[in-house]
């Protein structure tokens, strides 16, 4: 069990630098997943920390142990990888067992340590058989057993779930979680699935071109993003976002002419931006009955015609514009809308989220606060 | 901040210097690169040193001759016998050889146990030494009662003298280069053949292609890299493998079957004129890198059509 | 319709038959020879009929008339001398070429590649005299040495290592292997195929090789068996003693032979495997 600490850790292959400037604690026994683009450089970090990269400065700990100059075998960490990596020549056993009969434990305990990882995690049928005998579940419970028979104190995981369909994908998810709560390993996990990150993570850290663009739970990540960035990146279907222009102190005007006032406390955030792009969530968008009139001081209304309609069961996607801007609408009650009629749609300000325009942080205080907190 | 990037980049460059990557590289490199040094890339600049002098007989020490040797050697007439042989001998052993293999791959592509039979048994010859198979044919062209001639007789045809006239010689070794290498250059074939997916000739049947279309505008454009590769082999071997000369007909009769490595290995073994044997040597070296420039460029060539 | 496709295969295989018969007619003519009485008369030597009783006494006058022991003394220890050798020297060089990075790679790479067209026999001469000066010349190691490094077994190796996914390494060094380890319980089991079909490729190629060994060595002690038949072959083609010939083409050619009627698939499949680049 340790805790993790990177210390302005900068890496760059050749002349392109892939990692700039991270700082970042993880507690013992948290769960925390790395989530962003392809290159955001959220692999690297993980094969960083591993010891499978050199870091070009800044420095890594494990514990209270500073392991830049460690090698990776004795940094005592287990790695999961995309495609598993089970090695295709040796057994099941012996895919778990490697490690450690490499460290030079006799065959009879070695046996019995296979033999109580395989149970406790529903592989003992299966440890004569050859990985590729296996199914996908099946192989990703083998990397499984193989990183957690060491007792590492740090697991990380590059995308384990990614080679699975979608059903196998959830079900092993919530095992993973189920195994880490267990045994309080203090785990990294990687994944480009949002969902994956909202739904395993104890905190999540977006990372972007490098960077680290915010770090908290789940749930206030969602709420109050830091930027534009992760305000996009997280929530399916994403964050619509609206352009307005700044027409007066705590006066904005929107593409089509509306204009909304702020309450006093966002506006004097805006200081002298001239543009800004709205953000709202699309649960966050009302289709409410047309020549429905009764305005809110800080309400935007407007009509639009629907340009698809996308069902999910108990809750619909409604598609539709607001100006140019495509908008999208999470709703259960969609008031009879359907492809190609008009429909009225509304949101609060209260709910939405100011972005400058020129480097798209957010402008709204609850945000502002955040940011303040985790860089 | 700024001071901060430039320190850091300072301190990679001062690690790509010391590169630990780059001393593994040449550290695993080495033993191989070692042996390459010795045994390839300094003989092709010893050789080449080696032409521009001599050793007149009697004398104590070399002279530097300038081209003398290479104009020696031009003018000896064994040497252009050699090398029109070698000419001829490539191409009538490369074409008879490739075309043969392939048509061996053609019927012989598809996997069964009968099949597997008659590929090994057409193989086989490749396994054997060439001085090996020099010794059967010996008896196959013996002439009268040798295996060519005793069943030819059957069929009412007269003796031949296969190896001891000049007019035939020449071809005789080329018939048994043949045979030995055919099988070889059928397996390439057989794997090229194997790589062409089957939609191709399902789309030429759709299209209503014939048997002998299908060979000419599926097959045929499909192994263009398979067949570059096996011709240079193929042309490869035609330099570097005399030994059924030396077993069969020590480059006679009259010259009629002397190769250019035959030649080089009687003026260095026999005549103890090492500055021919050196010299010729030069020219084959040159005529191989000659081939490997125009085949790397074929090949790659070959490479950019696959993808 | 059926009909003619019975036909068509019918021709096929009488067709296909008949090649492979005559292709290995020298075989068969081998066989049937050497085990043919050494007094049968000399005019029916090519019939391929084994119309006699066999005997062995052309091999027992082969083997007694020969050092045939020490021929293939020596051959067998060139043959697994060079192949242990190169076994060492590609793994290394491809294994630098396929994961590591390090200037002028591509370069290095070509250069290697030369081997394959400047092959060590083209390079009798000057080789011949680099082995005279290293006191090399008429040692078995002087016979072995110009094939440690193998152009061709690098190739093949390197494109192996590339196709393997670099996560196997990755995983291996997390599970605590040294790069010594990572090589040994992971790279070259994976390689498996590969090195086999270069040991097959390189022990047929040296266990025939003529030239180079006749180049090098001088004292009958270090003769190969290629050496051995072809002095053997032309004493006794002086004296028409061809039953005699057919038992020692046989001697030399039968370990191989035995292999490959052996491990036809192996074989086959590893001469193939040489040619895909």
């Amino acid at each position: 069990m340790a805790s993790i600490a990177f210390k302005q850790i900068y890496k760059s292959y050749g002349n392109i630098s892939v990692i700039k400037g991270i700082d970042l604690e993880i507690k013992d026994g948290e769960l925390v997943v790395f989530i962003g683009p392809s290159g955001c450089g959220k692999s690297t970090m993980l094969r960083l920390l591993a010891g499978l990269e050199e870091e070009d400065s800044g420095s890594m700990y494990i514990g209270d142990s500073l392991v830049n100059s460690i090698a990776p075998k004795d940094r005592n960490i287990a790695m999961i990888f995309q495609n598993y990596a089970l090695y295709p020549h040796m057994t099941v056993a012996e895919n778990i067992g490697f490690g450690l009969k490499l460290r030079g434990m006799n065959k009879k305990n070695r046996i019995r340590a296979v033999d109580e990882t395989a149970s406790l995690l529903g592989l003992e049928h299966l440890l004569t058989k050859q990985p590729r005998q296996l199914s996908g579940g099946q192989r990703q419970r083998v990397a499984m057993g193989r990183a957690i028979i060491r007792n590492p104190k740090v697991f990380l995981m590059d995308e384990p779930l990614s080679n699975l369909d979608a059903k196998l994908r959830n079900q092993m998810r919530i095992e993973i979680k189920k195994l880490q709560r267990r045994l309080k390993t203090t785990t990294i996990f990687v994944t480009h699935d949002q969902i994956e990150a909202m739904t395993l993570a104890d905190r999540i850290v977006v990372l972007n071109d490098g960077k680290v663009q915010q770090v908290g739970a789940p749930s206030k990540l969602y709420s109050s993003p830091v930027n534009k960035f992760v305000a996009g990146f997280l929530g399916s279907p994403s964050i619509n976002f609206i352009h307005a222009r700044r027409t007066g102190d705590n006066e904005l005007t929107l593409p089509d002419g509306q204009c909304v006032l702020l309450p006093v406390d966002q506006a004097q955030i805006l200081s002298d931006l001239r543009e800004v792009e709205i953000g709202i969530r699309p649960e966050q968008i009302d289709i409410v009955k047309s020549r429905q009139t009764t305005m809110e001081e800080n309400t935007i209304t407007w009509s639009s015609s629907v340009s698809l309609i996308e069902s999910l069961g108990s809750e619909k996607l409604v598609y539709s514009y607001h100006g140019e801007h495509e908008v999208a609408v999470k709703t259960t009650n969609s008031n009879g809308a359907v492809e190609g009629s008009n429909i009225q749609l509304s949101f609060s300000m209260n709910n939405a989220h100011l972005f400058a325009l020129n480097d798209g942080r957010c402008l709204s205080p609850l945000a502002g606060i955040a940011q303040k907190g985790s860089i | 901040m700024r001071d901060n990037t430039t320190t850091h980049g300072k301190k990679r460059l001062v690690k790509s210097f010391f590169n630990a990557e780059h001393i593994k590289a040449w550290l695993y490199l080495s033993p191989a690169l070692l042996f390459l040094l010795l045994f390839t890339y300094y003989p092709m600049v010893q050789v080449l040193w080696d032409s521009f002098f001599h050793r007149p007989y009697g004398a104590d020490k070399e002279l530097f001759v300038g081209f003398d040797n290479y104009s020696r050697l031009l003018n000896d007439e064994n040497f252009i016998t050699a090398v029109k042989n070698n000419f001829i001998y490539a191409i009538g052993t490369v074409i008879p050889s490739i075309v043969i293999g392939f048509g061996f791959a053609l019927c012989l592509t598809q996997s069964s146990r009968f099949k597997n039979c008659i590929r090994s048994l057409l193989f086989f010859p490749t396994l054997v030494p060439l001085v090996a198979a020099a010794a059967l044919w010996m008896f196959i062209y013996f002439p009268g009662i040798g295996l060519l001639d005793y069943y030819l007789a059957k069929l009412g045809i007269q003796s031949t003298d296969w190896l001891g006239s000049p007019d035939n010689a020449l071809y005789s070794l080329m018939m048994l280069t043949i045979w030995k290498n055919a099988g070889f250059y059928m397996l390439f074939f057989i794997a090229g053949l194997q790589g062409i997916g089957e939609e191709y000739y399902e789309a030429a049947s759709l299209e209503g292609a014939g048997w002998w279309q299908k060979l000419r505008y599926v097959t045929l454009p499909l192994l263009g890299p398979t067949s570059a590769f096996v011709f240079v082999i193929a042309l490869i071997h035609v330099f570097t493998h005399v030994d059924h000369v030396i077993v069969m007909t020590l480059g006679g009769p009259m010259g009629s079957t002397n190769l250019v490595l035959y030649y080089i290995y009687q003026n260095a073994h026999e005549f103890n004129d090492l500055a021919k044997a050196t010299t010729a040597t030069v020219l084959s070296v040159m005529v191989l890198l000659a081939i490997s420039f125009f085949s790397i460029r074929t090949m790659e060539r070959g490479i950019h059509y696959e993808s | 319709m059926n009909l003619k496709k019975y036909i068509g295969a019918a021709v096929f295989f009488v067709l296909i038959s008949t090649v492979a018969i005559v292709w290995s007619a020298p075989f068969l003519w081998m066989i049937t020879a050497s085990f043919r009485p050494h007094t049968f008369g000399g005019l029916d030597m090519a019939s391929l009929w084994p119309n006699f009783v066999p005997t062995i006494d052309n091999y027992r006058m082969a083997w007694e008339s020969t050092e045939f022991v020490l021929y293939y003394i020596n051959t067998i220890i060139i043959v697994i001398g060079i192949l242990a050798v190169q076994l060492v020297t590609i793994t290394l060089a491809a294994y630098a070429f396929a994961r590591l990075d390090f200037p002028f790679r591509t370069f290095l790479f070509y250069l290697f590649l030369l081997q394959l067209m400047i092959v060590p026999p083209i390079l009798i001469v000057p080789n011949l005299k680099t082995m005279v000066t290293l006191g090399l010349y008429d040692t078995l190691i002087g016979v072995m040495a110009p094939y440690f490094a193998s152009a061709f077994g690098t190739f093949l190796l390197r494109q192996t290592f590339k196709s393997i996914p670099r996560d196997f390494e990755d995983a291996a060094v997390i599970d605590g292997c040294s790069w010594f380890q990572v090589l040994r319980y992971v790279l070259i089991p994976l390689a498996k195929p590969a090195l086999i079909a270069f040991s097959i490729v390189s022990v047929v190629a040296h266990w025939n090789e003529y030239l180079w060994p006749l180049m090098v060595t001088d004292s009958p002690g270090k003769r190969t068996l290629t050496i051995g038949l072809a002095s053997f072959t032309r004493g006794a083609e002086g004296a028409s003693e061809w039953g005699l010939i057919a038992a020692g083409t046989m001697l030399v050619m039968l370990p191989l032979m035995l292999l490959f009627f052996a491990f036809q698939k192996q074989f086959i499949n590893s001469f193939m495997f040489s040619g895909i680049k």
